[in-house]
Formats: C-alpha cells, sequence, structure tokens
C-alpha cells in the first residue's frame, strides 16, 4: 500500500489514512484537548506525509515516519497560535510545546480504545454530559445553565465520571490510575 | 482517584479548555506541565484524558477522517488556481452581488462562481476598512449593530463588555450580545445575523470558522467555503457544518432542555445532535430540530423561524416580546407606580433570604459573603418578584466577577470585580424589560433558565473562592395601584 501510495495511488493513500488515524488522533489529542484541534493537525500531518512521500525510504517503516510528522505539526500548530492567544493561555501553550518535544505515544491508541469501551458503560445523561463538555467544547458555566444545574454540580458530576473513566481504563490496561 | 473534591489543578485545566485560565494559575499550571514530580504527571495525565475523551467521544470514523483528507488534498490542488483566476476576472471591489453571476466549474461543491465573487468582495471590503490587517479565514468584524449591542470580551483575566460598532473586529472567545439586530461579517463575504435578543461567541477556528449561538435565532448566509474547513455553528446540543448555503439557526432553552432548529433555505448541511453524535444531511427547504424527545430528521419547512437575512428580523429568541401577567404583583406598565425605596435586608441575620451556598453574615448594615476554595457563595431571596428596582453597591473579591441573578435565575448580570472598590450596581425589571448597570455601564444580560418572564426572586452568587461585600442595598417594587372602573381613564 505504501509502495502504491508513492507511486501517486491516491486511494492507496487513502488507505493509508485509514489505517493510521486513529492512532495518530490518539497521539495529538494528549497534546491538544480540542477535539477540532486534533482533527486539523492530523489531517494537516496526512497532507504532509502525502507531499513528502517521494522522500520516504520504503525499507523503513511507515508508522514512525508519519509520527514524526504529525509531532512536528503539533509543534507548528501550538506555535502559530501562540501570537493569537490571551497572555495566560500562551504560558500554558509553551509548556506543552516543551512538553510535547519528549513525549511518546506509548499505549495511547490502546488508551483510546479502552475509554471507548468504558464510555459504552454508562447511561445516555452521562455520556451526553460528557460530549457536551469534551467533544462540543461547551464551558461548564452554559452547561449548567442548560441543565438547569449549579456550575460547580456540573463541575463535580464531571469529576466523578472522569474519576470512574480513568478507573475502568487503569483496569483494562492493568496499570494504575 | 476517588477524591470527590476538586483539586486546583483540576480547576487550572478545565479552565483552560474554557480560555479563561488566570495569570496565577496559568503560571502554576504551566510549572507542572514541564515538571517531573507525581503532581505534574497527574496534570498532564488530566490533561491528555480531555483529549482522549474528546476523541473517544467523536463518531467519526476512519473513512470520514479519509474522506477528509481527501477532500483538503483536492483542495489544496484545485482551489487556489480557480481562485486566482476569479480574481484576476473580478473588475470592481464596488460590483454590485446582481453581477455576481460567471459560473465556475472545477470546485466540486462550489456551484456558482457568483458565490466566489461575494467571497473576494468580501475580501476586499475588509481590507479597505483596515489595510494593515490580512483577512483570515476566520476573521469576523460587525458589520451592522442595533442600539445596545455589545461585545463581552477576554481582556486579560476580566471579561471587558464593549459597545458592539460597525467594523469592530471579533476574535476567538468574544461574545456578541445583540441587543438590537446585529450583522457579523466574515472576510469571505459570509454573514451571521444575529436577532435581538440572541448571542454568539466566536470559537477558535483553526480548521475553518466556528461560532457558537448561545441563545436565540441567527440567520446566516454562508459563502463557499474551503473543502475540508466548513464552517461550523454550535448550539448546547447541536452543530452543524457548512459548505455554502443559506440558512436560519434557533436555539433556545425550556423546560425539557435546550432546543435547536435549523432551517434551510439553500444548499446542503449536515447537522449533528450531540447528545449521541448522530448526523443527518438537511436540504433545501428542509428543517430539523434537536430537542429531547423529538425525532431528529429533516422535514420540509413549515413554519419559517423569520424572515432571511438583511430583511427585517421577527426575533424568535428565547425572551417573548410580549410579557404575560403572570402575577398580582404585575400591572399594566402604564399605570404601574413604584413603591418606595426600602431596606433589600430589613431584619437581622439575614431573615427572609436563604443562604443557599456558602457563609453569609451581617455586620452593620453589610453583608458579607464567602464561598470556599471549591464552593461558590449564594444568597437567595425568598420573594419572588417581576417588577422591581434595586440599588446596591459590591465589593467583589479574589474572583473576576459576582452574578446579580434575577427571576430565580431566569436572567443574571455579571458584575466585574474592579481592583477591590466598591462599584455601584442599578437593576430595573419590569416584566421582560431587564437592565442592570455596574459602575454606571451598562451590563449585558446573560440567559440562565432564559424562560419567558417569570416572577423570581433575586440573588447574589460569588464563585469558588470569592467574597462579596453588599451595602447599601434597596429596593422598591409596584404598589398596588387603584384600576379605574370599567369605562374610565
Amino acid at each position: 500500500m505504501v509502495q502504491a501510495a508513492i507511486a501517486g495511488d491516491r486511494e492507496a493513500f487513502a488507505g493509508l489514512v485509514r489505517a493510521h488515524q486513529a492512532r495518530l488522533r490518539a497521539l495529538v489529542a494528549l497534546s491538544l484537548p480540542s477535539r477540532d484541534d486534533v482533527h486539523d493537525v492530523v489531517q494537516e500531518a496526512f497532507i504532509d506525509a502525502w507531499k513528502g512521500l517521494a522522500r520516504f525510504d520504503p525499507q523503513r517503516e511507515f508508522g514512525p515516519w508519519l509520527r514524526t510528522i504529525c509531532r512536528n505539526r503539533v509543534n507548528r500548530f501550538l506555535r502559530d497560535r501562540l501570537p493569537t492567544r490571551r497572555r495566560e493561555l500562551a504560558l500554558v501553550d509553551e509548556a506543552l510545546i516543551e512538553r510535547e518535544a519528549a513525549s511518546d505515544d506509548d499505549g495511547a491508541e490502546r488508551k483510546l480504545t479502552a475509554l471507548r469501551i468504558c464510555l459504552d458503560a454508562l447511561d445516555a445523561a452521562q455520556r451526553r454530559l460528557l460530549a457536551m463538555r469534551y467533544h462540543d467544547e461547551v464551558a461548564v458555566q452554559e452547561i449548567a445553565t442548560a441543565l438547569g444545574k449549579s456550575p460547580n454540580g456540573v463541575s463535580m458530576m464531571l469529576l466523578r465520571l472522569k474519576a470512574a473513566l480513568m478507573k475502568c481504563v487503569a483496569a483494562r490496561l492493568g496499570t494504575s490510575p | 482517584m476517588s477524591s470527590a473534591q476538586i483539586t486546583p489543578t483540576e480547576h487550572q485545566i478545565e479552565t483552560y479548555l474554557d480560555g479563561s485560565l488566570d495569570a496565577a494559575g496559568a503560571i502554576e499550571l504551566a510549572r507542572l506541565l514541564r515538571g517531573d514530580g507525581d503532581d505534574s504527571a497527574r496534570a498532564r495525565e488530566l490533561l491528555s484524558f480531555a483529549g482522549l475523551l474528546g476523541q473517544a467521544l467523536d463518531a467519526a470514523g476512519g473513512e470520514d477522517f479519509a474522506r477528509s483528507v481527501d477532500e483538503r488534498l483536492d483542495a489544496q490542488g484545485k482551489s487556489s488556481a480557480f481562485v486566482r483566476a476569479v480574481e484576476r476576472s473580478l473588475p470592481a471591489r464596488t460590483r454590485p452581488r446582481s453581477a455576481r453571476s460567471a459560473r465556475g466549474s472545477r470546485l466540486p461543491l462550489v456551484a456558482a462562481a457568483a458565490a466566489v465573487l461575494i467571497a473576494i468582495g468580501g475580501y476586499v471590503w475588509f481590507i479597505a476598512r483596515e489595510p494593515a490587517r490580512v483577512a483570515s479565514a476566520g476573521e469576523c468584524r460587525i458589520a451592522r449593530a442595533g442600539a445596545g449591542a455589545s461585545i463581552e470580551r477576554p481582556t486579560g483575566s476580566v471579561r471587558a463588555v464593549v459597545p458592539a460598532m460597525e467594523g469592530s473586529q471579533l476574535d476567538a472567545g468574544d461574545r456578541v450580545i445583540a441587543t438590537g439586530d446585529v450583522l457579523i461579517g466574515y472576510a469571505d463575504g459570509s454573514q451571521v445575523e444575529l436577532a435581538s435578543g440572541a448571542s454568539a461567541t466566536v470559537l477558535p477556528g483553526q480548521a475553518g470558522k466556528r461560532l457558537r449561538l448561545d441563545i436565540g435565532t441567527l440567520h446566516a448566509e454562508v459563502a463557499p467555503q474551503p473543502i475540508g474547513r466548513p464552517f461550523v455553528l454550535t448550539t448546547t446540543n447541536a452543530s452543524i457544518e457548512v459548505i455554502g448555503t443559506r440558512f436560519a439557526l434557533s436555539t433556545s432553552l425550556s423546560p425539557a432542555g435546550p432546543r435547536t432548529r435549523l432551517e434551510l433555505e439553500h444548499g446542503d448541511v449536515r447537522m449533528t445532535r450531540s447528545s449521541d453524535g448522530l448526523t443527518i444531511a438537511v436540504h433545501s427547504g428542509e428543517s430539523a430540530l434537536v430537542a429531547n424527545g423529538e425525532s431528529f430528521s429533516a422535514t420540509p419547512i413549515s413554519t419559517p423561524i423569520s424572515t432571511p437575512i438583511r430583511n427585517p428580523v421577527v426575533a424568535t429568541a428565547a425572551i417573548p416580546a410580549a410579557t404575560p401577567r403572570t402575577s398580582a404583583m404585575r400591572v399594566p406598565a402604564s399605570v404601574q407606580v413604584m413603591g418606595p425605596w426600602l431596606p433589600l435586608f430589613p431584619a437581622a441575620a439575614l431573615e427572609g433570604w436563604v443562604q443557599q451556598h456558602g457563609a453569609w453574615s451581617e455586620d452593620g448594615g453589610v453583608v458579607h459573603g464567602v464561598g470556599t476554595k471549591t464552593g461558590a457563595a449564594r444568597l437567595l431571596g425568598t420573594r419572588d418578584l417581576l417588577d422591581l428596582e434595586l440599588t446596591c453597591r459590591l465589593r467583589i473579591g479574589r474572583v473576576e466577577h459576582a452574578e446579580l441573578q434575577v427571576g430565580t435565575y431566569n436572567w443574571f448580570f455579571e458584575i466585574p470585580a474592579g481592583v477591590g472598590d466598591w462599584i455601584a450596581v442599578s437593576l430595573t425589571q419590569h416584566g421582560a424589560e431587564l437592565h442592570c448597570t455596574a459602575g454606571g455601564v451598562e451590563l449585558p444580560r446573560l440567559p440562565g433558565a432564559a424562560a419567558a418572564p417569570r416572577p423570581g426572586a433575586v440573588a447574589f452568587y460569588v464563585m469558588p473562592g470569592g467574597v462579596i461585600d453588599i451595602a447599601d442595598a434597596r429596593i422598591r417594587v409596584p404598589e398596588p395601584v387603584p384600576m379605574p372602573e370599567q369605562g374610565g381613564q
């Protein structure tokens, strides 16, 4: 498939995207909490890969090469947005950039798979609450307003759900939470 | 992790996700993310987990992702050449819209070059207004604002409220509050009109334009968007991806939960229900509703939300224009007479008030409220009012703002903390007419339950860790007015 993609076969490249996207999304999600940011960065990484396929040595593994491109994209994304960020947020982004240089994807995809299984065990209301917060990125205050609860109450619900999920993921992976 | 307490690190991460992290929190979180200890590992784990949750809850699979990448590759290869060709053919920036009829054929999803000309025209308009700026894909400005419209803007660690003026640039995090209707224009010619009573927040949009309709109704006319970078509009319970089309979107809060309705005049969009990630295609002439207990499907439009963009807007925001007569306290405004000013806290020990959260005390006429490190403080009145006038002085500490809530959290106002000084606050509510000033500055009305005007209690609320002092608090309410005999004036 890699050879065909190098030869310019877009369908073969689409197959590579399908095969590697989950792992890359999990990897990038370790550094970027926004779902849309993750999508954007991973898509850009695949585009970089397509453009750089001519330089890829087919004797080497494709995955690590792709992950290196992806890490570079994360780094560039964080740096590019620094000038437009509030000073406080930029401070954290700078720390993320430093951390990104030392990060690895040890088990990120496995963790994501385990998390999906653990999420399936939640009821619809719990999933909806988590989706509002971490998928749609709605602020706690706004969720509280929408649900007719106090912001602190919403924060506590999210805290408990995340704690339970982290415990569940750890149990599935055989690690400590 | 079994603790039921929100730790400072967790709080910092959540406020970072919201974009509202303060300076002290940012310094501490950055230190943690760089560090090597257990607490640093914990901070990184929590932040990573938020990102993984976003992906785990995402319904997009490998096939969707491969298609998006493919579309972006297509767009990069084709759109630049096409746009250059259109730019060459653009005769003048003043070219009327009706002349934008030359057809292009190279972009699969751009049916008419007219739309691209609108985009170029919009770009020229933006550049002409502020030559030093280079318009980015998500750049937007206030193109028209009704009287009283405002922008709530994150400024340092506080949110400033500034008047919405024609030409005001909008950045990520800015919330536009449309007291009158407001037109937002994008560099590519896309336009979003907020109906009076609506509010919307500009979201960061590296992957395309993003706008969240907080409440109320908007009408949009979206120029063709780059493939793979749709204009994404979100509400509390739904999101829609727009390639280029014309539609109306309305969101409100009902007792059964949030309701979002989409009406599509032209084009095709994808609408996603947030609760389960279900996505449907909505086509020209169809509408779709996301609400608890309602089926989620596209159906032919029966009752339009309101008139289209650029025509007079009939608002369908959550506040009806007409005020129901819901209480004996409510009398017609034309014959309403307000009673005398009375102390808001007439009795010792805050009798007549519910100390719902936090610790409250009264000393020498000054009421003092304290939130715990992880809990807010709320002092709730016990009298349901629909018409009232209230004045007080507030001193808020340790947090950015406190809230003055009315109608039992039907609506509220954020009172800025200032720098430890007292700030004069004045609130008036006469049915649907609701205004509040702090330090003489009109504050935007923010939605709590955002139901129709209803009798409810006043409350003072301060965020976790905050303190508030309330002094010189007075209130007056309508006096019963003898109604004229039948046939009288």
